[in-house]
């Protein structure tokens, strides 16, 4: 064996470097492997200058705003990774020749990159409730901890408030607030006056705790408000994962080994050997290990955990939270001007329960628009084109646009299974819901529109987006106290394993519509924590 | 020529620093807002019935 680590952690993305940093800070001899695609392209050409100026100064943007093949120009509909402008969309290069998958009815996204979906992530950081991180078999007071640390090392910016009062993000290592965009302030304004009114109907607003940096720390630059934050980490105050590892890559305990795809892991005498092949020469490598942190994704897990142990043919379960943007108008806004400076990433989240017996939230987060540029606007107006472009032009100012999120549970309609062809072996996916299902989530999104409509914004267009476009996978390899093969114990552990962990979205029995990628950074360290 | 097709000229045009004031925001208050909107509003119907006609012609 050529190389051994007390802990190989398979994946760069939030998760795979929070687990990481835990075990280094420990004094354990880590290595990280991934792919790590980077962007050479893109990275040096956008300026570090407002929006506004650019587009009135700079005689490249094309380049950037539109993509050096015009990749940026959508030509049909957009069915996942519609935020990835030209200089993110690295962010999946290479993605379908290493991570092989099959699905009508899922549109999969996966990262090769070094930092891994972490790449395109819109940042916001909530944490789950007692009840919500009890359905997935773990305990609020056990978890808070690693909250707190995460949020230590990646900076997270939300308004000041009594944290068990918060409904978004309950946690105390807070920076200051952002400063909000025109838009979001006369909504939240109206909010405040009616929030008796809407707590009781079941709405909450809050300003989104968003992982960027309000002020100049961690080694990172506060946030410009140039409202180019779907472009450019110019001043890296979005939190990235690469972030983590270029400090780790400080530590003389921690090795990083890029351009390695990891195939296959199985163990000898209380020992982990890790099968991997070099991308770039085909080059097979051994690494050998005393733990095995899997932290490739939630489909990538449950690849390298059903192939691993052998089990062919047999499907996981899989989750995702179901999307759909709903676009509106503000009317407190509608004509008037709005403040240049602002940045670009959700302004307030909103939670809504509609005191069903289910108890869970739908949640939804508001964004203004403008650096996405008109002509995607066009593209999804019923007018010609000309007419389109002056009815942005209108609503600009105005225009907010809702992402909403529902939650999922596990069901026999959503699977993936890993099945061998000629190319080796591909993980088919199946993902439906049920007409009962789809009726609820338009119920509940119905309700949440009305009291939307109470703050003053006019919905105009509903888009339900397909499968997989939001991005939040989890559940293949549940956490649970049950003996079954194919799920983790609450310590992380892969069952029919003894030294092999699984720290991303896997674990997650349940998804609840807050975004779960802090979450999982938290278990993430939780679990690493329990292997000092 | 097709609906993408003039959504790349426009994406062209949208990027070029000396059409900038075409793309910025009307901010002249709300009722101007409205008059725009509705006039705006009135193109709807026969935006479907050109693409109804066009379907019936061939191909976009």
């Amino acid at each position: 064996m050529t190389d051994f680590f007390d802990a190989i952690v398979v994946g760069s993305g939030p998760s795979g470097v929070q687990a990481a940093s835990r075990l280094v800070e420990g004094g354990r001899r880590v290595a990280l492997v991934d792919i790590g695609e980077v962007d050479n392209r893109y990275s040096a050409l956008v300026p570090d200058a407002p929006f506004s100026e650019i587009r009135r100064t700079d005689p490249n943007q094309r380049l950037y705003f539109l993509g050096h093949d015009g990749e940026g120009i959508p030509s049909g509909k957009v069915r996942t990774g519609a935020q990835l402008t030209p200089p993110r969309q690295y962010v999946t290069a290479g993605s379908d020749r290493w991570f092989r998958h099959r699905s009508n009815s899922f549109y999969l996204m996966e990262s090769p990159a070094r930092g891994g979906l972490g790449v395109a992530w819109g940042a916001g950081c909530f944490t789950y409730d007692p009840e919500e991180l009890r359905r997935i078999g773990l305990d609020a007071a056990a978890l808070q901890p690693h909250y707190e640390t995460v949020a230590g090392r990646i900076g997270i910016s939300a308004p000041w408030r009594d944290e068990s009062r918060r409904r978004t993000c309950s946690i105390r290592s807070l920076l200051p607030p952002l400063e909000i965009d025109s838009n979001a302030a006369t909504i939240l304004a109206a909010y405040v006056r009616g929030a008796a009114r809407f707590e009781s109907a079941g709405l909450f607003l809050e300003q989104t705790p968003l992982a960027v940096l309000s002020e100049d720390c961690l080694g990172r630059r506060a946030n410009s408000y140039f409202d180019m934050d779907y472009w450019s980490d110019a001043r890296r105050s979005v939190y990235r994962p690469a972030y983590t590892l270029d400090v780790l890559s400080g530590c003389a305990n921690f090795s990083y080994i890029s351009r390695t795809l990891v195939e296959r892991f199985e163990e000898a005498e209380g020992r982990v050997r890790v099968q991997a092949r070099d991308v770039d020469t085909g080059e097979r490598r051994l690494l050998g290990c005393n733990k095995l942190l899997l932290a490739a994704g939630t489909t990538g897990s449950a690849r390298l955990a059903l192939r691993s142990l052998g089990h062919y043919d047999r499907s996981v379960p899989l989750l995702c939270n179901p999307y759909s943007y709903v676009a509106c108008v503000n009317l407190r806004m509608l004509g008037r001007p709005a403040r240049d400076r602002r940045h670009s990433l959700a302004q307030l989240s909103l939670l809504f329960d509609d005191h069903s017996a289910e108890r869970e939230w739908v949640s939804a987060q508001i964004f203004s628009y403008r650096s996405l540029l008109l002509f995607r606007l066009v593209q999804q107006m019923p007018l010609p084109v000309w007419a389109g472009v002056q009815m942005s032009r209108v609503l600009l100012t105005s225009l907010t646009i809702l992402g909403v999120h529902h939650a999922d549970r596990t069901s026999p309609l959503r699977w993936a299974a890993l099945r061998k062809d000629d190319g080796g072996d591909v993980l088919e996916i199946e993902y439906s819901r049920t007409a009962d299902e789809r009726t609820l989530d338009r119920r509940r999104e119905k309700k949440l529109l009305s009291l939307v409509r109470r703050l003053g914004c006019v919905p105009l267009l509903r888009v339900g987006m397909e499968a997989g476009s939001s991005i939040h996978y989890a559940g293949t390899l549940p956490m649970t106290t049950e003996d079954r093969a194919l799920t983790t114990t609450p310590d992380g552990r892969l069952r029919e394993t003894d030294h092999v962990f699984v720290v991303d979205g896997a674990v997650l029995g349940t998804l609840p519509a807050k975004g779960l990628t802090f979450t999982i950074m938290a278990n993430a360290d939780r679990v690493a924590s329990m292997l000092l | 020529m097709t609906r993408i097709e003039k959504l790349r000229q426009l994406a062209q045009r949208e990027t070029d620093p000396r059409q900038t004031a075409d793309f910025e925001p009307i901010t002249h208050g709300p009722v101007v807002a409205l008059l725009w909107l509705g006039a705006l509003g009135l193109t709807v119907p026969f935006y479907f019935l050109a693409r109804l006609l066009r379907r019936g012609a061939g191909p976009d």
